[in-house]
Protein backbone atom coordinates (compact mmCIF):
# COMPACT_ATOMS: atom_id res chain seq x y z
CA UNK A 1 0.00 0.00 0.00
CA UNK A 2 1.21 3.43 -0.92
CA UNK A 3 0.96 5.90 2.35
CA UNK A 4 0.04 9.45 2.31
CA UNK A 5 2.68 11.89 2.71
CA UNK A 6 3.16 12.76 6.05
CA UNK A 7 1.33 15.63 7.59
CA UNK A 8 2.52 19.02 9.71
CA UNK A 9 0.83 21.74 10.16
CA UNK A 10 2.02 24.99 8.21
CA UNK A 11 4.50 26.82 10.81
CA UNK A 12 1.73 29.52 12.31
CA UNK A 13 -0.39 26.81 12.68
CA UNK A 14 2.49 24.99 14.64
CA UNK A 15 2.49 27.60 16.58
CA UNK A 16 -1.37 27.78 17.35
CA UNK A 17 -1.29 23.70 17.91
CA UNK A 18 1.57 24.12 20.46
CA UNK A 19 -0.58 26.49 22.41
CA UNK A 20 -3.59 24.20 22.38
CA UNK A 21 -1.41 21.64 23.97
CA UNK A 22 -0.11 23.86 26.40
CA UNK A 23 -3.84 25.13 27.23
CA UNK A 24 -4.83 21.20 27.89
CA UNK A 25 -2.09 20.59 29.68
CA UNK A 26 -2.72 23.44 32.16
CA UNK A 27 -6.26 22.43 32.02
CA UNK A 28 -5.60 19.04 33.38
CA UNK A 29 -3.53 19.87 36.11
CA UNK A 30 -6.17 22.73 36.78
CA UNK A 31 -9.11 20.18 37.41
CA UNK A 32 -7.10 17.34 38.51
CA UNK A 33 -5.89 19.42 41.56
CA UNK A 34 -9.80 20.56 42.04
CA UNK A 35 -10.41 17.23 41.96
CA UNK A 36 -8.30 15.82 44.27
CA UNK A 37 -9.09 18.83 47.13
CA UNK A 38 -12.49 17.44 46.47
CA UNK A 39 -11.81 13.92 47.12
CA UNK A 40 -10.10 14.54 50.27
CA UNK A 41 -12.51 17.02 51.69
CA UNK A 42 -15.41 15.32 50.18
CA UNK A 43 -16.44 13.02 53.65
CA UNK A 44 -20.38 12.26 53.01
CA UNK A 45 -21.24 15.32 51.54
CA UNK A 46 -23.64 14.62 48.64
CA UNK A 47 -23.00 17.55 47.18
CA UNK A 48 -19.27 17.27 47.07
CA UNK A 49 -19.61 13.78 45.47
CA UNK A 50 -21.09 14.83 42.71
CA UNK A 51 -18.69 17.89 42.05
CA UNK A 52 -16.14 15.39 42.64
CA UNK A 53 -17.74 13.10 39.40
CA UNK A 54 -17.84 16.48 37.35
CA UNK A 55 -14.07 17.12 37.29
CA UNK A 56 -13.49 13.23 36.61
CA UNK A 57 -16.09 13.60 33.71
CA UNK A 58 -14.72 17.21 32.14
CA UNK A 59 -10.97 16.16 32.35
CA UNK A 60 -11.89 13.84 29.78
CA UNK A 61 -11.94 16.30 26.84
CA UNK A 62 -8.49 17.64 27.94
CA UNK A 63 -6.87 14.01 28.15
CA UNK A 64 -8.13 12.84 24.65
CA UNK A 65 -7.17 15.87 23.34
CA UNK A 66 -3.91 15.39 24.46
CA UNK A 67 -3.66 11.71 23.24
CA UNK A 68 -5.20 11.64 20.19
CA UNK A 69 -4.21 14.61 18.56
CA UNK A 70 -0.51 13.53 18.99
CA UNK A 71 -1.40 10.22 17.67
CA UNK A 72 -2.74 12.01 14.86
CA UNK A 73 0.70 13.29 13.23
CA UNK A 74 2.29 10.13 13.59
CA UNK A 75 3.43 9.42 10.26
CA UNK A 76 1.49 7.11 7.86
CA UNK A 77 2.71 3.41 7.08
CA UNK A 78 1.75 0.58 5.40
CA UNK A 79 -0.45 -0.59 7.69
CA UNK A 80 -2.03 3.09 7.96
CA UNK A 81 -1.78 4.53 4.28
CA UNK A 82 -4.37 7.43 5.17
CA UNK A 83 -1.93 8.46 8.16
CA UNK A 84 -3.62 8.22 11.87
CA UNK A 85 -5.67 11.44 11.07
CA UNK A 86 -8.80 9.51 12.07
CA UNK A 87 -7.81 9.60 15.88
CA UNK A 88 -9.19 12.74 16.09
CA UNK A 89 -12.82 12.19 15.04
CA UNK A 90 -12.33 9.18 17.52
CA UNK A 91 -11.43 11.62 20.51
CA UNK A 92 -13.93 14.09 19.36
CA UNK A 93 -16.56 11.04 19.76
CA UNK A 94 -14.78 10.20 23.26
CA UNK A 95 -15.13 13.82 24.62
CA UNK A 96 -18.83 14.45 22.96
CA UNK A 97 -20.22 10.98 24.62
CA UNK A 98 -18.27 13.04 28.36
CA UNK A 99 -20.22 15.93 27.88
CA UNK A 100 -23.83 13.95 27.64
CA UNK A 101 -22.53 12.07 30.52
CA UNK A 102 -22.21 15.49 32.05
CA UNK A 103 -25.67 16.30 31.48
CA UNK A 104 -26.97 13.32 32.37
CA UNK A 105 -25.57 13.28 35.40
CA UNK A 106 -26.30 16.68 36.09
CA UNK A 107 -30.05 16.18 35.21
CA UNK A 108 -30.42 12.96 37.20
CA UNK A 109 -28.92 14.39 40.22
CA UNK A 110 -30.65 17.80 40.19
CA UNK A 111 -34.22 15.83 39.23
CA UNK A 112 -33.53 13.76 42.33
CA UNK A 113 -32.72 16.44 44.68
CA UNK A 114 -36.12 18.28 43.53
CA UNK A 115 -38.65 14.98 43.96
CA UNK A 116 -36.81 13.78 47.04
CA UNK A 117 -37.65 17.50 48.67
CA UNK A 118 -34.01 17.64 50.14
CA UNK A 119 -34.01 21.06 51.68
CA UNK A 120 -30.46 22.87 50.75
CA UNK A 121 -29.69 24.46 53.99
CA UNK A 122 -26.57 26.64 54.81
CA UNK A 123 -25.63 27.55 57.74
CA UNK A 124 -22.14 28.42 59.38
CA UNK A 125 -18.62 27.89 59.25
CA UNK A 126 -15.72 28.23 61.80
CA UNK A 127 -12.64 29.64 60.24
CA UNK A 128 -10.24 31.67 62.49
CA UNK A 129 -12.36 31.05 65.87
CA UNK A 130 -15.05 33.27 63.87
CA UNK A 131 -18.34 31.84 62.85
CA UNK A 132 -19.05 32.70 59.30
CA UNK A 133 -22.24 31.94 57.00
CA UNK A 134 -20.91 29.08 54.94
CA UNK A 135 -22.60 30.33 52.03
CA UNK A 136 -19.53 33.12 51.64
CA UNK A 137 -16.73 30.37 51.41
CA UNK A 138 -18.84 28.50 49.20
CA UNK A 139 -19.05 31.17 46.60
CA UNK A 140 -15.40 32.40 47.05
CA UNK A 141 -14.57 28.33 46.08
CA UNK A 142 -17.05 28.57 43.32
CA UNK A 143 -15.62 31.24 42.07
CA UNK A 144 -12.02 30.21 42.30
CA UNK A 145 -12.70 26.60 40.64
CA UNK A 146 -15.19 28.32 38.36
CA UNK A 147 -13.00 31.28 36.55
CA UNK A 148 -10.25 29.76 35.32
CA UNK A 149 -12.75 27.16 33.70
CA UNK A 150 -14.29 30.56 32.10
CA UNK A 151 -11.00 31.96 30.39
CA UNK A 152 -9.84 28.97 29.38
CA UNK A 153 -13.47 27.82 27.32
CA UNK A 154 -12.69 31.34 25.81
CA UNK A 155 -9.25 30.69 24.70
CA UNK A 156 -9.86 27.15 23.28
CA UNK A 157 -13.37 28.49 21.36
CA UNK A 158 -11.23 31.01 19.33
CA UNK A 159 -8.31 28.60 19.05
CA UNK A 160 -10.56 25.92 17.93
CA UNK A 161 -11.37 26.79 14.58
CA UNK A 162 -7.94 28.17 13.35
CA UNK A 163 -6.66 24.53 13.48
CA UNK A 164 -9.66 22.60 12.49
CA UNK A 165 -9.10 20.41 15.85
CA UNK A 166 -13.11 19.52 17.12
CA UNK A 167 -12.02 18.07 20.26
CA UNK A 168 -10.36 21.07 21.43
CA UNK A 169 -13.67 22.74 20.26
CA UNK A 170 -15.95 19.99 22.29
CA UNK A 171 -13.43 20.70 25.30
CA UNK A 172 -14.44 24.87 24.81
CA UNK A 173 -18.18 23.30 25.64
CA UNK A 174 -16.66 20.93 28.28
CA UNK A 175 -15.32 24.40 29.87
CA UNK A 176 -18.79 26.19 29.16
CA UNK A 177 -20.56 23.59 31.06
CA UNK A 178 -18.24 23.65 33.80
CA UNK A 179 -18.54 27.09 34.51
CA UNK A 180 -22.45 27.47 33.85
CA UNK A 181 -22.75 24.31 36.43
CA UNK A 182 -20.78 26.93 39.07
CA UNK A 183 -22.86 29.41 38.35
CA UNK A 184 -25.69 27.18 38.83
CA UNK A 185 -24.13 26.17 42.49
CA UNK A 186 -23.65 29.96 42.98
CA UNK A 187 -27.11 30.74 42.64
CA UNK A 188 -28.38 27.82 44.54
CA UNK A 189 -26.18 28.88 47.13
CA UNK A 190 -27.66 32.54 47.11
CA UNK A 191 -30.68 30.62 46.82
CA UNK A 192 -30.48 29.11 50.12
CA UNK A 193 -29.15 32.40 51.55
CA UNK A 194 -32.27 34.48 50.67
CA UNK A 195 -34.22 31.57 51.58
CA UNK A 196 -35.41 30.05 48.79
CA UNK A 197 -33.77 26.58 48.51
CA UNK A 198 -35.42 25.02 45.64
CA UNK A 199 -33.75 27.48 43.38
CA UNK A 200 -30.42 25.26 44.08
CA UNK A 201 -31.82 22.29 42.22
CA UNK A 202 -34.03 24.11 39.49
CA UNK A 203 -30.73 26.16 38.75
CA UNK A 204 -28.61 23.09 38.76
CA UNK A 205 -31.83 21.25 35.87
CA UNK A 206 -31.89 24.31 33.50
CA UNK A 207 -28.04 23.97 33.04
CA UNK A 208 -27.71 20.64 32.61
CA UNK A 209 -30.54 20.84 29.78
CA UNK A 210 -28.24 23.37 28.24
CA UNK A 211 -25.65 20.98 28.43
CA UNK A 212 -27.07 18.26 27.38
CA UNK A 213 -27.46 20.20 24.22
CA UNK A 214 -24.26 20.72 23.50
CA UNK A 215 -23.24 17.03 24.42
CA UNK A 216 -26.22 15.64 21.66
CA UNK A 217 -25.28 18.29 18.39
CA UNK A 218 -21.97 17.44 19.63
CA UNK A 219 -22.20 13.83 18.96
CA UNK A 220 -24.37 14.45 15.95
CA UNK A 221 -22.19 16.62 14.49
CA UNK A 222 -19.32 13.75 15.33
CA UNK A 223 -21.57 10.73 14.09
CA UNK A 224 -21.76 12.68 10.80
CA UNK A 225 -17.53 13.10 11.32
CA UNK A 226 -16.95 9.38 11.02
CA UNK A 227 -19.99 8.82 7.94
CA UNK A 228 -17.51 11.41 6.13
CA UNK A 229 -20.25 14.47 5.41
CA UNK A 230 -18.65 17.04 3.33
CA UNK A 231 -15.63 19.10 5.47
CA UNK A 232 -17.89 21.18 8.01
CA UNK A 233 -16.25 24.02 9.55
CA UNK A 234 -14.82 23.51 13.44
CA UNK A 235 -17.28 26.24 14.62
CA UNK A 236 -20.16 25.00 12.84
CA UNK A 237 -20.62 28.11 11.05
CA UNK A 238 -21.71 26.12 7.92
CA UNK A 239 -19.72 23.86 5.60
CA UNK A 240 -16.69 24.64 4.45
CA UNK A 241 -16.65 26.41 1.17
CA UNK A 242 -12.89 24.55 -0.10
CA UNK A 243 -14.48 22.05 -2.44
CA UNK A 244 -15.83 24.60 -4.43
CA UNK A 245 -12.46 26.43 -4.37
CA UNK A 246 -10.64 23.62 -5.32
CA UNK A 247 -13.24 22.87 -8.02
CA UNK A 248 -12.88 26.48 -9.24
CA UNK A 249 -9.26 26.36 -9.15
CA UNK A 250 -9.26 23.09 -11.27
CA UNK A 251 -11.83 24.17 -13.78
CA UNK A 252 -9.55 27.73 -13.95
CA UNK A 253 -6.23 25.40 -15.65
CA UNK A 254 -6.21 25.96 -19.77
CA UNK A 255 -6.16 22.16 -20.03
CA UNK A 256 -9.42 21.37 -18.03
CA UNK A 257 -13.18 21.54 -19.76
CA UNK A 258 -15.08 21.08 -16.38
CA UNK A 259 -14.00 19.35 -13.22
CA UNK A 260 -16.15 17.95 -9.90
CA UNK A 261 -14.66 17.50 -6.58
CA UNK A 262 -15.22 15.08 -3.86
CA UNK A 263 -13.68 15.62 -0.30
CA UNK A 264 -13.49 14.07 2.77
CA UNK A 265 -12.53 14.90 6.29
CA UNK A 266 -10.04 13.06 8.69
CA UNK A 267 -9.37 14.92 11.65
CA UNK A 268 -7.29 18.41 10.68
CA UNK A 269 -6.99 17.35 7.13
CA UNK A 270 -8.73 17.29 3.95
CA UNK A 271 -8.54 13.77 1.80
CA UNK A 272 -10.31 13.45 -2.10
CA UNK A 273 -10.61 13.06 -5.56
CA UNK A 274 -10.99 15.46 -8.64
CA UNK A 275 -12.61 14.32 -11.63
CA UNK A 276 -11.65 15.94 -14.76
CA UNK A 277 -12.76 16.25 -18.23
CA UNK A 278 -10.07 17.57 -20.47
CA UNK A 279 -9.91 19.67 -23.42
CA UNK A 280 -6.94 18.89 -24.18
CA UNK A 281 -4.76 15.58 -24.12
CA UNK A 282 -0.72 16.34 -25.09
CA UNK A 283 1.89 15.73 -21.93
CA UNK A 284 -1.23 14.89 -19.58
CA UNK A 285 0.43 12.75 -17.13
CA UNK A 286 2.56 16.30 -16.70
CA UNK A 287 -0.65 18.43 -16.44
CA UNK A 288 -2.42 15.93 -14.28
CA UNK A 289 0.97 16.19 -11.32
CA UNK A 290 1.25 19.62 -11.93
CA UNK A 291 -2.65 20.17 -10.64
CA UNK A 292 -2.34 18.13 -7.85
CA UNK A 293 0.55 19.93 -6.74
CA UNK A 294 -1.08 23.15 -7.28
CA UNK A 295 -4.34 21.88 -5.64
CA UNK A 296 -2.25 20.46 -2.36
CA UNK A 297 -0.65 24.35 -2.05
CA UNK A 298 -4.11 26.29 -2.24
CA UNK A 299 -4.67 25.37 1.48
CA UNK A 300 -2.80 23.04 4.26
CA UNK A 301 -5.49 21.14 5.26
CA UNK A 302 -5.67 19.88 1.56
CA UNK A 303 -2.95 17.26 2.03
CA UNK A 304 -3.75 14.42 -0.54
CA UNK A 305 -6.13 14.64 -4.06
CA UNK A 306 -6.19 12.33 -6.71
CA UNK A 307 -7.18 14.04 -10.15
CA UNK A 308 -9.31 10.89 -12.43
CA UNK A 309 -9.40 11.75 -16.29
CA UNK A 310 -12.80 11.51 -17.35
CA UNK A 311 -14.28 11.64 -20.53
CA UNK A 312 -17.63 13.35 -19.03
CA UNK A 313 -19.07 14.15 -15.75
CA UNK A 314 -21.54 12.18 -14.36
CA UNK A 315 -24.73 14.24 -13.60
CA UNK A 316 -26.99 11.59 -12.74
CA UNK A 317 -24.74 10.16 -9.69
CA UNK A 318 -23.72 13.99 -8.76
CA UNK A 319 -25.79 16.16 -5.86
CA UNK A 320 -26.72 19.36 -6.17
CA UNK A 321 -23.68 21.71 -6.83
CA UNK A 322 -23.86 23.03 -3.05
CA UNK A 323 -24.70 19.01 -1.66
CA UNK A 324 -27.91 20.42 0.47
CA UNK A 325 -30.22 18.71 -0.86
CA UNK B 1 -25.95 33.40 29.14
CA UNK B 2 -23.40 34.95 31.34
CA UNK B 3 -25.04 38.34 31.76
CA UNK B 4 -28.16 36.67 32.45
CA UNK B 5 -26.62 34.72 35.28
CA UNK B 6 -24.85 37.75 36.67
CA UNK B 7 -28.37 39.35 36.26
CA UNK B 8 -29.89 36.57 38.61
CA UNK B 9 -27.17 36.80 40.89
CA UNK B 10 -27.29 40.71 41.53
CA UNK B 11 -31.14 39.79 41.65
CA UNK B 12 -31.01 37.23 44.09
CA UNK B 13 -28.36 39.58 46.33
CA UNK B 14 -30.77 42.87 46.06
CA UNK B 15 -33.99 40.60 46.76
CA UNK B 16 -32.30 39.18 49.91
CA UNK B 17 -31.02 42.16 51.40
CA UNK B 18 -27.68 42.32 52.21
CA UNK B 19 -28.14 43.42 55.67
CA UNK B 20 -30.68 40.73 56.77
CA UNK B 21 -28.61 37.27 55.30
CA UNK B 22 -28.78 34.78 55.07
CA UNK B 23 -32.69 34.19 55.57
CA UNK B 24 -34.90 31.38 56.60
CA UNK B 25 -37.28 29.94 54.30
CA UNK B 26 -40.03 30.37 56.79
CA UNK B 27 -38.45 32.82 58.88
CA UNK B 28 -38.33 30.25 62.00
CA UNK B 29 -35.83 32.23 63.59
CA UNK B 30 -37.56 35.40 63.33
CA UNK B 31 -40.75 34.21 65.08
CA UNK B 32 -38.47 32.41 67.86
CA UNK B 33 -36.70 36.11 68.51
CA UNK B 34 -40.18 37.76 68.47
CA UNK B 35 -41.21 35.38 71.64
CA UNK B 36 -42.35 32.44 69.85
CA UNK B 37 -41.67 28.56 72.23
CA UNK B 38 -39.23 26.41 70.88
CA UNK B 39 -40.17 23.70 70.28
CA UNK B 40 -37.59 21.02 70.96
CA UNK B 41 -37.58 17.35 70.17
CA UNK B 42 -35.99 15.11 72.28
CA UNK B 43 -34.80 11.06 72.26
CA UNK B 44 -32.90 9.25 74.85
CA UNK B 45 -28.92 8.84 73.45
CA UNK B 46 -26.94 9.37 76.94
CA UNK B 47 -24.90 11.21 77.74
CA UNK B 48 -26.30 13.63 75.10
CA UNK B 49 -29.95 13.48 75.98
CA UNK B 50 -31.05 11.50 78.89
CA UNK B 51 -34.91 10.86 79.36
CA UNK B 52 -35.67 9.44 82.82
CA UNK B 53 -39.02 8.78 84.73
CA UNK B 54 -40.43 11.85 82.57
CA UNK B 55 -37.05 13.89 83.48
CA UNK B 56 -34.65 15.53 80.55
CA UNK B 57 -31.31 15.85 81.10
CA UNK B 58 -28.08 15.79 79.14
CA UNK B 59 -25.80 17.66 77.16
CA UNK B 60 -27.63 19.24 74.43
CA UNK B 61 -31.30 19.64 76.37
CA UNK B 62 -29.20 21.77 78.05
CA UNK B 63 -27.61 23.56 75.09
CA UNK B 64 -30.83 24.40 73.57
CA UNK B 65 -32.48 25.82 76.50
CA UNK B 66 -29.87 28.37 76.70
CA UNK B 67 -29.79 28.86 73.37
CA UNK B 68 -33.77 29.05 73.41
CA UNK B 69 -33.49 31.88 76.57
CA UNK B 70 -30.52 33.70 74.24
CA UNK B 71 -32.47 34.55 71.49
CA UNK B 72 -35.31 35.88 74.24
CA UNK B 73 -37.81 32.41 74.07
CA UNK B 74 -38.33 29.46 75.74
CA UNK B 75 -37.68 26.31 74.71
CA UNK B 76 -40.34 23.57 75.27
CA UNK B 77 -39.42 19.82 74.94
CA UNK B 78 -41.05 17.22 73.20
CA UNK B 79 -40.33 13.42 73.75
CA UNK B 80 -40.44 10.87 71.17
CA UNK B 81 -39.48 7.96 68.80
CA UNK B 82 -36.41 8.94 66.90
CA UNK B 83 -37.91 8.29 63.28
CA UNK B 84 -41.08 10.37 64.44
CA UNK B 85 -39.17 13.61 65.35
CA UNK B 86 -37.17 13.31 62.10
CA UNK B 87 -40.22 13.30 59.97
CA UNK B 88 -42.17 15.98 62.33
CA UNK B 89 -39.21 18.27 61.93
CA UNK B 90 -39.42 17.86 58.31
CA UNK B 91 -42.65 18.81 58.76
CA UNK B 92 -42.05 21.73 60.39
CA UNK B 93 -43.97 20.35 63.76
CA UNK B 94 -40.00 20.85 65.90
CA UNK B 95 -37.89 23.83 65.10
CA UNK B 96 -35.26 21.58 66.94
CA UNK B 97 -34.07 18.42 67.45
CA UNK B 98 -31.79 16.75 69.63
CA UNK B 99 -31.08 13.16 69.85
CA UNK B 100 -27.34 12.70 69.85
CA UNK B 101 -26.55 12.71 66.42
CA UNK B 102 -23.40 12.55 64.94
CA UNK B 103 -22.20 14.01 61.35
CA UNK B 104 -22.73 10.53 60.19
CA UNK B 105 -26.33 9.99 60.46
CA UNK B 106 -28.79 8.35 58.00
CA UNK B 107 -31.58 11.06 58.34
CA UNK B 108 -28.71 13.72 56.99
CA UNK B 109 -31.04 14.38 53.78
CA UNK B 110 -34.15 15.44 55.62
CA UNK B 111 -32.47 17.42 58.85
CA UNK B 112 -30.46 20.83 58.32
CA UNK B 113 -27.25 19.43 60.50
CA UNK B 114 -25.24 21.82 62.91
CA UNK B 115 -21.72 22.46 62.53
CA UNK B 116 -19.95 19.76 65.00
CA UNK B 117 -20.23 21.48 68.43
CA UNK B 118 -17.69 18.64 70.32
CA UNK B 119 -15.56 16.01 68.90
CA UNK B 120 -15.11 13.13 70.82
CA UNK B 121 -12.81 9.82 70.42
CA UNK B 122 -14.24 6.35 71.62
CA UNK B 123 -11.00 4.09 72.84
CA UNK B 124 -10.34 1.28 75.23
CA UNK B 125 -9.18 2.67 78.70
CA UNK B 126 -6.81 0.44 81.59
CA UNK B 127 -5.61 1.54 84.62
CA UNK B 128 -2.79 3.34 84.68
CA UNK B 129 0.70 1.68 84.74
CA UNK B 130 -0.77 -1.39 83.51
CA UNK B 131 0.12 -2.71 79.80
CA UNK B 132 -2.35 -2.79 77.36
CA UNK B 133 -2.45 -6.47 76.04
CA UNK B 134 -1.54 -6.70 72.55
CA UNK B 135 -5.15 -8.59 71.23
CA UNK B 136 -8.32 -7.47 72.90
CA UNK B 137 -9.36 -11.02 71.36
CA UNK B 138 -11.62 -12.96 74.49
CA UNK B 139 -10.77 -9.57 76.89
CA UNK B 140 -13.84 -8.66 79.22
CA UNK B 141 -14.31 -5.12 78.49
CA UNK B 142 -16.62 -3.17 80.92
CA UNK B 143 -19.10 -1.05 78.92
CA UNK B 144 -22.14 0.95 79.64
CA UNK B 145 -24.98 -1.40 78.55
CA UNK B 146 -27.21 1.12 77.34
CA UNK B 147 -24.42 2.72 74.91
CA UNK B 148 -25.27 -0.43 72.04
CA UNK B 149 -22.63 1.51 69.56
CA UNK B 150 -20.32 1.33 72.25
CA UNK B 151 -20.99 -2.61 73.08
CA UNK B 152 -20.91 -3.27 68.87
CA UNK B 153 -17.60 -1.62 68.75
CA UNK B 154 -16.24 -4.03 71.97
CA UNK B 155 -17.83 -7.27 70.08
CA UNK B 156 -16.04 -6.49 67.01
CA UNK B 157 -12.88 -6.54 68.94
CA UNK B 158 -13.94 -9.92 69.67
CA UNK B 159 -13.68 -9.19 73.48
CA UNK B 160 -16.21 -9.89 76.10
CA UNK B 161 -18.42 -6.68 76.73
CA UNK B 162 -19.29 -6.50 80.54
CA UNK B 163 -22.01 -4.47 81.64
CA UNK B 164 -20.57 -1.41 84.11
CA UNK B 165 -22.41 -1.82 87.45
CA UNK B 166 -23.91 0.92 89.21
CA UNK B 167 -21.93 0.42 92.26
CA UNK B 168 -19.17 2.45 91.67
CA UNK B 169 -16.33 -0.44 91.90
CA UNK B 170 -13.25 0.56 89.82
CA UNK B 171 -13.58 -1.60 86.50
CA UNK B 172 -9.67 -2.62 85.12
CA UNK B 173 -10.23 -2.16 81.45
CA UNK B 174 -13.47 -0.30 80.18
CA UNK B 175 -14.22 1.28 76.91
CA UNK B 176 -16.28 4.74 76.32
CA UNK B 177 -14.97 8.31 75.92
CA UNK B 178 -11.49 9.77 76.03
CA UNK B 179 -12.59 12.55 78.63
CA UNK B 180 -14.81 9.92 80.54
CA UNK B 181 -12.09 7.78 80.83
CA UNK B 182 -9.88 10.24 81.59
CA UNK B 183 -12.17 11.02 84.49
CA UNK B 184 -12.71 7.94 86.02
CA UNK B 185 -8.82 7.77 86.39
CA UNK B 186 -8.27 4.91 83.57
CA UNK B 187 -5.52 5.85 80.77
CA UNK B 188 -6.96 5.38 76.82
CA UNK B 189 -5.10 2.98 75.10
CA UNK B 190 -3.55 3.58 71.24
CA UNK B 191 -6.55 1.54 69.83
CA UNK B 192 -9.11 4.18 68.68
CA UNK B 193 -12.36 2.75 68.55
CA UNK B 194 -14.95 5.59 66.53
CA UNK B 195 -14.45 9.50 66.47
CA UNK B 196 -17.57 11.35 66.87
CA UNK B 197 -18.98 14.61 65.80
CA UNK B 198 -21.73 15.73 67.59
CA UNK B 199 -24.22 17.85 65.93
CA UNK B 200 -28.05 19.06 66.89
CA UNK B 201 -30.20 19.41 63.73
CA UNK B 202 -33.20 22.00 62.62
CA UNK B 203 -35.66 22.36 59.80
CA UNK B 204 -34.06 22.14 56.77
CA UNK B 205 -34.50 25.33 54.58
CA UNK B 206 -33.99 27.84 57.80
CA UNK B 207 -30.38 29.13 56.74
CA UNK B 208 -30.53 32.03 59.56
CA UNK B 209 -31.89 29.85 62.56
CA UNK B 210 -29.07 27.02 61.79
CA UNK B 211 -26.07 29.84 61.67
CA UNK B 212 -27.72 31.19 64.63
CA UNK B 213 -26.99 27.78 66.23
CA UNK B 214 -24.05 27.22 64.42
CA UNK B 215 -22.75 31.15 66.24
CA UNK B 216 -24.65 29.66 69.24
CA UNK B 217 -22.72 26.51 69.93
CA UNK B 218 -19.23 27.56 69.05
CA UNK B 219 -18.93 29.72 71.63
CA UNK B 220 -19.02 27.00 74.11
CA UNK B 221 -16.89 25.90 76.22
CA UNK B 222 -15.56 22.26 75.02
CA UNK B 223 -13.91 21.44 78.49
CA UNK B 224 -17.53 22.27 80.14
CA UNK B 225 -19.50 20.18 77.80
CA UNK B 226 -17.33 16.93 78.70
CA UNK B 227 -17.85 17.92 82.40
CA UNK B 228 -21.82 17.85 81.92
CA UNK B 229 -21.67 14.68 79.71
CA UNK B 230 -19.70 13.04 82.34
CA UNK B 231 -22.22 14.13 85.32
CA UNK B 232 -25.01 12.57 82.62
CA UNK B 233 -22.88 9.53 82.45
CA UNK B 234 -22.81 9.04 86.09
Amino acid sequence: MRPIENFEFPEDKQALFKRAQRLEVITVFYIASAAVALYVTMGSSQAMRASFFEDVISIIPAIVFLICSRIALWPPNRNFPYGYHGAVSIGYLISSVALVAMGLFLLIESASKFLSGERTTIGGMHIFGETIWAGWPMLAAIAYTGIPSVILGHMKLKLAPKIHDKILYADANMMKADWMAEGATAIGVLGTGVGYWWLDPLAAGIIALDILKDGFSNLGVVTADLMERRPQKTDRSGYETLPEDLRRRVEALDWVKEAEVRLRESGHIVLGEVYVVPSRTDNLPERVASAIDDAKGMNWRLHDVTISVVPRLNDDASPAPDGQS
Amino acid sequence: MRSRIAAILIGLLAAGGCSDFPKDNAETLKQLRAGREMKVGVAHNPPWVVVSDGRIDGVEPALVTQWAQSLGTKARVITGPADALVEALYKRELDVLVMGLTDATPHSGKLALSQPYLEVKTHIGVAPGQTPPADWTGQRITVDPERLDLVAQVRELEAEPVPLNGNGTQAPIMAGYDFELERRGLKPTEDELSTERRVMAVIPGESALLLSLDQFLQAQDKEGLKDKAMEALR
